[in-house]
């Protein structure tokens, strides 16, 4: 199924802003954090959304699906 | 007072441009303050020579409203230096500037206050000394504590909107719970490397807690506090739009959102962030 990935600030380091992406059905947020690497411990402690609504490392994504993963940015 | 004050004023000597220098030797005449001098006049259609390219962007009145307003701004490192300098010359008449930090040497790189013989010194002395050198009527109320609920709660009075520019998520959630609490507006505001973040939270409203809510003490881990200088610049820059805003209560406001900077891909977006259901 295709899903529209989005990474926020400095998860785009080495990685993309928005990308189309081919996942097996039934895949889960944690699971896109594994396939691209993006340690557990950055988005623990951020916002993670599914077509615009609060989700978790749980969430199942479904066909046509934006993911947006947003780290936690708090300097000043 | 106002009498006298107003009679003076229409005194043709002091037509246009009403400067700065104008209104010190009315105050030596009067024993008037230059608050209360610049309030008749502007009350008067006078305008401030200091102000008059503020307006038409906003109106006279609006300027005045600016001379009675009282911001607080929490944090005086990146985000709070150039707030605190915007603030000041867009006229707000009071601000109370938090910060119990001095400068260190890698502040240079990022914070406006800041300067090489000023390491070492509090960044709240500095911060008064800059705006009365920038605009003499701003009343510089100079916090030096740390932020906490009892603080807020005994300092924010009174206050009509505070300013987010801290640089720890404990004390951002403090200071949203005291806002909440106070039914004060808060703009918040943060940054990391090339990346910032910018939204307005008002009493009733939960964005700060979404964002940081049960991770206070899981930032180690987190990428480095680096910060380069033009993201405290716009970051603050927008929210001291904000603030305007909502002291003049006019145009639109990022609240229930959030507005995601970067500038390695020059790409700013806004998130919508609907409040929790509980």
């Amino acid at each position: 199924m295709k899903v529209t990935v989005k990474l926020f600030a400095y998860l785009r380091d080495g990685r993309f802003k928005v990308k189309e992406m081919e996942f097996e059905e039934g895949t889960t947020v944690q699971k896109v954090l594994e396939i691209l690497s993006i340690p557990k411990k950055e988005l623990e402690i951020g916002i993670m959304m599914i077509n615009g609504k609060r989700t978790s490392f749980d969430g199942v994504l479904r066909e046509h699906d934006t993911l947006a993963l947003f780290p936690p940015v708090a300097g000043g | 007072m106002n009498d006298k004050l107003k009679e003076l004023l229409n005194d043709k000597q002091f037509g246009i441009p009403f400067t700065l220098n104008n209104e010190e030797s009315i105050a030596e005449k009067t024993g008037s303050s230059l608050k209360e001098i610049e309030d008749v006049a502007m009350s008067q259609g006078i305008v401030p020579l200091r102000f008059q390219r503020n307006l038409g962007a906003i109106s006279l009145e609006e300027q005045r409203i600016l001379l009675h307003s009282k911001v607080s701004v929490i944090g005086c490192g990146g985000l709070g230096g150039f707030v605190i300098e915007e603030l000041a010359r867009l006229g707000v008449g009071e601000i109370s500037a938090w910060d119990y930090d001095y400068f260190e040497e890698h502040n240079l790189n990022r914070q406006l206050m800041s300067e090489t013989r000023l390491i070492g010194q509090s960044k709240t002395e500095a911060v008064s000394k800059r705006v009365n050198k920038i605009n003499p009527l701003v009343k510089l109320n100079s916090i030096y504590r740390e932020f906490n609920e009892d603080a807020g709660k005994e300092m924010l009075k009174e206050q009509q909107v505070v300013v987010d520019a801290l640089d720890n998520i404990k004390s951002r959630l403090e200071l949203s719970e005291t806002c909440r609490c106070m039914g004060i507006p808060l703009v918040h505001g943060a940054v990391n490397t090339w990346y910032g973040q910018v939204s307005t939270q008002f009493p009733g409203e939960n964005v700060i807690e979404q964002l940081y809510e049960g991770k206070e003490t899981s930032m180690s881990g987190v990428k480095k506090p680096s910060v380069l200088v033009f993201m405290p610049a716009m970051v603050a820059s927008l929210q001291v739009a904000e603030v305007l805003k909502i002291l003049l209560n006019r145009g639109n406001l990022l609240r229930q959102k959030i507005m995601m900077l970067d500038m390695l891909s020059m790409d700013i977006e806004v998130i919508d962030v609907p409040g929790n259901e509980d």
